[in-house]
């Protein structure tokens, strides 16, 4: 009877819903700077090459990759990372999906804003492919635009 | 005149290394006294056992291949050509050129691959909610791209206020 009770305990744990005990995902923040003048775009962002020479991005003839900041951030724990703005990146990773055909993804909510304001960009909730990247872009940086790249792998 | 004396002189009277002097003198002795004169006749008779041993190894020696292996010799001292020195230098520094290479190669992808997470498969993003912040417009462009990475979102956020950052 004791042993029936203990399998029961042990199913209700091994099933119960959101049950991600440990679930985490890795994160890479890169911090682009664009500029007008003309340039090129840094070599390390060669995996996003064509976006970075689509509009909004075309008037940008140089592009550098400033910072490559690596997070892991468990279920519902938020991590920041500081701005060469002096804004503040917040992220949070709040679950793991799993669609048609196994495929992951990942929902996650981020917030761009100076330290103890809620300008900018106070928070949006977005669903990624899992290792997919968000660009947020738009603050003025050094003559340019700071560009910043979110990718997000489960672990 | 001791033994030893005697039979050094009696040695280089054979050997024809004595003055005139005193090989005329070792001449007049052996003329009276038997037992040098034997002692001459031992000597002579092995000086000859040995010419005849050294002339016959002589004869027996095969100087046509003493000199095979002399030109052998010379062959071998000859400078290695081109593709024996670029093999040569294989076989020596080969390991340790692959390895620098190796490393060359390793450094280079670690300097140029994007750092951090592996770059995306999908982009694929669904903005379910955006607040943007007062004095500033939010905009949720989409790039179309290919097949490999599909759509990427990108907001653009535009600050209207006149402060902005730097």
């Amino acid at each position: 009877m004791a042993r029936a009770r203990w399998f029961a305990l042990g199913c209700a744990l091994l099933f119960t819903p959101g049950a991600a005990r440990g679930d985490e995902v890795r994160c890479t923040i890169r911090i682009m700077h664009g500029l007008e003048k003309a340039g090129v775009i840094d070599k390390r962002l060669a995996f996003l090459r064509k976006q970075l020479s689509r509009p909004p991005f075309s008037a940008y003839k140089t592009i550098r990759l400033l910072e490559s900041r690596d997070l892991v951030v468990p279920q519902n724990a938020t991590r920041q990372v500081k701005l060469p703005t002096k804004k503040i990146l917040k992220l949070t990773f709040k679950e793991k999906l799993l669609q048609r055909k196994d495929q992951l993804r990942l929902r996650l909510h981020l917030s761009i804003t100076p330290p103890k304001q809620t300008k900018f960009l106070p928070g949006t909730l977005y669903t990624i492919a899992d290792r997919g990247t968000l660009l947020v872009a738009g603050a003025r940086f050094e003559q340019g635009t700071l560009v910043v790249g979110i990718t997000c792998q489960h672990k | 005149m001791s033994r030893s004396t005697d039979d050094t002189d009696l040695q280089r009277y054979c050997d024809g290394e004595l003055g005139a002097r005193r090989a005329r003198q070792v001449r007049e002795r052996l003329q009276t006294d038997p037992e040098a004169r034997g002692r001459v006749e031992a000597l002579e008779s092995m000086r000859g056992m040995l010419q005849q041993a050294a002339s016959a190894s002589a004869d027996e020696a095969d100087f046509s291949k003493l000199w095979g292996r002399v030109r052998s010799g010379i062959e071998r001292e000859q400078p290695p050509s081109l593709s024996e020195r670029i093999s040569g230098w294989f076989r020596r520094w080969g390991i340790v050129a692959a390895t620098a290479t190796a490393a060359v190669v390793v450094a280079l992808a670690v300097l140029l691959w994007p750092a951090g997470v592996t770059p995306p498969a999908n982009n694929d993003a669904v903005i379910e909610s955006l607040d943007v912040g007062p004095e500033a417009v939010g905009t949720i462009f989409t790039i179309t791209g290919p097949k490999e990475t599909g759509d990427t979102t990108v907001i653009w956020v535009t600050e209207t206020s006149a402060e902005g950052d730097k």
